[in-house]
């Protein structure tokens, strides 16, 4: 597994094709793009795949830069105890779900855990406020005033919410997720 | 036995918990530590179970992808999987070891052929720029053009290699025969630039166009039957397209549920479904953002307006009078076309030679008219007064009847002039013939006994007629006298032009050039110079050009989309008769995108308002399909009703041009198939065919309504569980309080605490995941049980 410096060795890179991502992804590349966030001298195969990624660097990926939802993205998937950092495994995850090719339920599943800001499993009103400030900016005048919020929230939570406990959970949202017809095609990140 | 298993999956859950959520990943892991161990703990004898465990773990290999795990337990998931299932298949059977290996080299070579497949996409990286800068609803149409593009180059194969080489390789060359070489009269002028842009000359007598594809029923060594394949091809390119557009039609509302329910989420999919991941770009991140808010604003506006009661009378006026100007606009504009090909008609009768205007007039005519129309509609659309969303359904139903108009109106001039053409054909003893320039697009019918025969003398009129009357007699082979008859400066028709599908493949390959050059010069004057003088001059201007009127051009989604199914409508309406005309069509859409590319990224700005058509990916492909079937119709119409024409074509000599399929049964096929096709297309075996296609219908969609109810009724049911699950909690809360204050006064069992507590957060948890209520309840009954046991 030597070889040419930061290249995965063949079997690595059809374990992790062919368990967990399609031929649309090469692992190859996005194994390079990883390296590229490394420090120089970490970047032999081994060590990358040991190595783990501060959550500013991903943040400096151009793909996620614009998004606001870029920490949350990386903290729901860092694999770490203090959820501060990727390892490649982490960062082949998001680029899978990510994917054209990962199925709508997997997309949902990963944008309610996304959304769930306080991780708890349900999405609340807090949860859904703080979703609606990210979407809004930072500016005054694109922020939502306080009614215009809380009628936002009673809105949404009287469309979505099923079973009437003031709280969205995972299969109320994949419910509603599922009817949209433009979900799947904009939840997408290509390398 | 059991509780140390009970407690330890408690403390794997919890472990779990701790790193992630109460989710059903958690529970399904759980099992498959559980299934795992089971096997390590002495149940292994029972082959049942051995059975049932292997089929558990390939079923896990196979949905591994499906699982919203993290890589790297679905690595230590599939690599036990794949022990378990090794170690024990090989007890159980010997002989699999050949399939494994086959589905294993199988699935690499998929593998292969997937990734090798996905370089030849073109304009992936194209795409993905206009993506992160535009959005998810600029780059839809860039991947329908794409999708379209796709569709051509099929149907240019199936053309080409069916149709084209064979008869360049196999059938006669050119020169050879009489619908192969170009009269006498017109090669003189067969180089001129006149000539070729209306396609005569060489171009009219070469593969382009119907008339050139020889009559002989077999050609070659291998006797190709090429009247044959024509015919199937034409045919098998409309089955083609059809079923290409069911299939994606289906994949799309399976995917999207939503058209079948008359759900409403408005609100939750402005906030759910919103951002669009691919944007990767500062700027238009900052206008995504500027568009969520505005229409998050505007939903809340009209939910509080429903509430309002709307001066109507005023609204109802003004949008009246809207439909009555676009009604007015729309016949304006089809009797315009028809005015013009009036007009031309007489200009060709009376003059001898036509301007350049006086020639194109009637194509560009129309290709204006499809340009400015669409935006007249959008000026009177802002009386209406609508909802932007109606506002922009209503403007694509208009231009697309606009569209469907002019078509409609070129093809049935068109099916005039061939209906006269044939009736002349078939009556030759009639004086009448047309003078008709090649240049000339359209003509109406001739009355009988019309003469114009005003520009020659007599003595050529008298010739022409024994002309006729032996043309009559010789069907296939060409007459030579004839061209002595026309040595007039005059041009007259000869024979092959007599050629009525050849007429049509040329007009219809003519409209998709006019078209593709006004497409050109809109793009490049209305985006490209607009967005030079917004830029270069605004530093110059009374006020600022980028911000108020003109500023930058946007990219209008809905209305080229519906220019790309227009586009697609005449290729399918003209290929029958034009065999290279999807080929022309590939080149035609290569251009486009390369241009459209280049201007949307140079000149356009990103939307401040995205409205989207409707809410499936559906419209568009459904409005395709609704020009599929329209411009198929002619076509049949043609094949179904009109002789072909005696001189020219696959079909030459026949009654009817359906007729090459009758003759090859009879004569190619054992006379036991003949009798069989004869029973099957008798209206014994139709009509009770249709008639099951309709129960069919009926029966499907009765059990569409029946899901709905059952859907509905579902809904209830959780609505009223959620009310007994409250219930559930307030018990499950006065448990809690029971134990704590028995732990407070014994703490004899550290164990149940961790129980204690463990229940009550399970109990939390229970109205939530509703997959998980019954392992919950059962799992934590079990430590009620226990814990009752030990009190």
């Amino acid at each position: 597994m030597g070889g040419s410096g930061s290249r995965l060795s063949k079997e690595l890179l059809a374990e992790y094709q062919g368990s967990t991502l399609t031929g649309s992804l090469p692992s190859a590349r996005a194994h390079r793009r990883f390296c590229e966030l490394l420090p120089q001298e970490h970047r032999s195969v081994e060590e990358s795949l040991q190595a783990r990624v501060s959550l500013e660097q991903i943040l400096s990926l151009p793909e996620l830069k614009a998004n606001p939802f870029k920490e949350r993205i990386c903290k729901v998937f860092s694999t770490s105890p203090s959820r501060d950092s990727l390892s490649f495994e982490d960062f082949l995850d998001l680029l899978s779900v990510f994917s054209d090719t990962a199925t709508p339920d997997i997309k949902s599943h990963y944008a309610f855990r996304i959304f769930d800001f306080d991780d708890d499993g349900t999405l609340n009103r807090e949860d859904l406020s703080q979703l609606v400030n990210c979407l809004t900016g930072e500016s005054e005048d694109t922020r939502l005033s306080a009614s215009e919020m809380k009628q936002l929230i009673d809105n949404i939570l009287e469309e979505s919410d099923i079973d009437r406990d003031g709280t969205i959970n995972l299969s109320e949202f994949q419910h509603v997720i599922s009817r949209s017809p433009d979900f799947a095609s904009s939840f997408k990140i290509v390398l | 036995m059991k509780p140390p298993k009970a407690s330890q999956r408690f403390r794997s859950i919890r472990r779990n918990a701790n790193q992630h959520y109460f989710y059903q990943e958690s529970l399904l892991l759980s099992n498959l530590e559980d299934s795992f161990t089971a096997d390590e703990t002495g149940d292994s004898h029972d082959p049942e179970q051995i059975f049932q465990n292997i089929q558990f773990q390939k079923d896990l290999m196979a949905n591994i992808r499906c699982r919203p795990w993290t890589m790297g337990q679905k690595l230590r998931a599939l690599r036990r999987a794949k022990d378990i299932v090794l170690k024990f298949e090989g007890r159980l059977t010997r002989t699999r070891g050949y399939q494994a290996a086959g589905a294993k080299l199988w699935r690499k070579f998929a593998r292969l052929a997937c990734n090798f497949v996905v370089i030849f996409i073109p304009w992936e990286m194209r795409i993905k720029k206009i993506e992160s800068h535009f959005g998810s609803g600029v780059a839809s149409y860039f991947i329908f053009l794409r999708w379209l593009f796709g569709i051509n180059i099929v149907l240019t194969i199936m053309t080409g290699a069916f149709i084209v080489l064979p008869e360049l390789i196999a059938g006669q060359p050119f020169g050879s025969t009489a619908s192969k070489t170009i009269p006498k009269e017109h090669i003189a002028s067969a180089q001129d630039l006149d000539t070729v842009w209306s396609l005569g000359g060489y171009l009219q007598y070469s593969v382009l166009f119907y008339g050139y594809y020889g009559r002989e029923r077999r050609i070659g060594r291998a006797g190709y039957r090429l009247p044959l394949a024509y015919f199937l091809v034409g045919m098998a390119v409309f089955a083609y397209s059809f079923i290409i557009l069911l299939k994606k039609m289906a994949k799309n509302s399976r995917m999207s549920l939503a058209s079948a329910s008359n759900e409403n989420y408005t609100f939750c999919w402005r906030v759910f479904c919103a951002w669009d991941y691919l944007i990767g770009n500062p700027e238009a991140a900052e206008s995504k953002t500027a568009a969520i808010v505005n229409s998050i604003r505007e939903a809340i506006l009209e939910e509080q307006e429903k509430k309002k009661s709307k001066n109507l009378a005023v609204t109802i006026c003004l949008r009246v009078v809207a439909n009555i100007l676009v009604l007015v606009s729309l016949a304006g504009s089809i009797y315009l076309i028809y005015f013009v090909v009036d007009r031309s008609q007489k200009l060709a009768q009376s003059k001898k030679e036509l301007t350049l205007w006086e020639k194109n007039e009637v194509s560009v005519v129309v290709s204006l008219v499809t340009m400015l129309a669409p935006s007249a509609f959008d000026l009177i659309a802002a009386l209406e007064m609508y909802h932007p969303r109606t506002t922009l359904r209503f403007q694509l139903a208009r231009v697309l009847v606009l569209y469907l108009g002019n078509l409609y109106s070129l093809i049935i001039a068109l099916l005039d002039k061939v209906n006269s053409m044939s009736i002349e054909e078939a009556a030759p003893q009639n004086s009448t013939s047309h003078w008709i320039d090649s240049t000339v697009f359209f003509a109406t019918r001739a009355a009988p006994g019309e003469e114009r025969w005003s520009t020659l003398g007599p003595g050529i009129g008298l010739r022409r007629n024994s002309t006729w009357a032996s043309e009559e007699a010789n069907i296939p082979t060409y007459i030579s006298p004839l061209s002595g008859a026309n040595k007039t400066t005059v041009s007259t028709r000869s024979p092959q032009d007599q050629c009525w599908e050849t007429y049509v493949g040329q007009e219809m390959l003519k409209l998709s050039i006019i078209d593709m050059l006004f497409t050109v010069a809109s793009i490049l004057l209305i985006d490209f110079f607009r967005g030079l003088f917004v830029r270069y001059l605004s530093d110059y201007w009374c006020w600022d050009l980028e911000s108020k009127f003109p500023e930058y051009g946007e990219f209008k989604i809905a209305e080229n989309v519906l220019h790309l199914v227009y586009n697609q409508g005449m290729i399918w309406m003209g290929a029958f008769f034009s065999p290279c005309l999807p080929a022309f069509n590939v080149l035609k859409l290569i251009g486009l995108m390369y241009l459209r590319s280049w201007a949307v990224l140079t000149c356009n700005a990103p939307h401040q308002q995205v409205f989207r058509a409707s809410r499936s990916n559906n419209f568009y492909l459904a409005m395709l399909l609704f020009m599929l079937f329209l411009c198929m119709l002619p076509t049949i119409f043609a094949i179904v009703r009109y002789k072909p024409s005696l001189n020219c074509g696959p079909f030459s000599g026949q009654e009817k041009i359906y007729d090459i399929v009758s003759e090859t049964i009879e004569k190619d096929f054992p006379t036991w198939f003949g009798s069989v096709i004869g029973y099957i297309s008798s209206p014994v075996v139709i009509l009770p065919a249709v008639l099951l296609l309709f129960m069919l219908i009926y029966y499907l969609q009765s059990i569409a309504r029946s899901l709905k109810l059952s859907n509905h009724q579902l809904r209830m049911q959780i609505q009223n569980a959620s009310i007994v699950s409250e219930d559930r909690k307030k018990v499950a809360q006065m448990v809690e309080a029971r134990i704590q204050t028995q732990d407070e006064t014994t703490k004899r069992f550290p164990k149940d605490s961790d129980l204690g507590s463990q229940l009550s957060s399970a109990y939390s948890v229970t109205p939530q995941n509703n997959g998980t209520v019954v392992n919950f309840d059962s799992s934590s009954s079990r430590s009620k049980t226990d814990f009752g046991l030990k009190d």
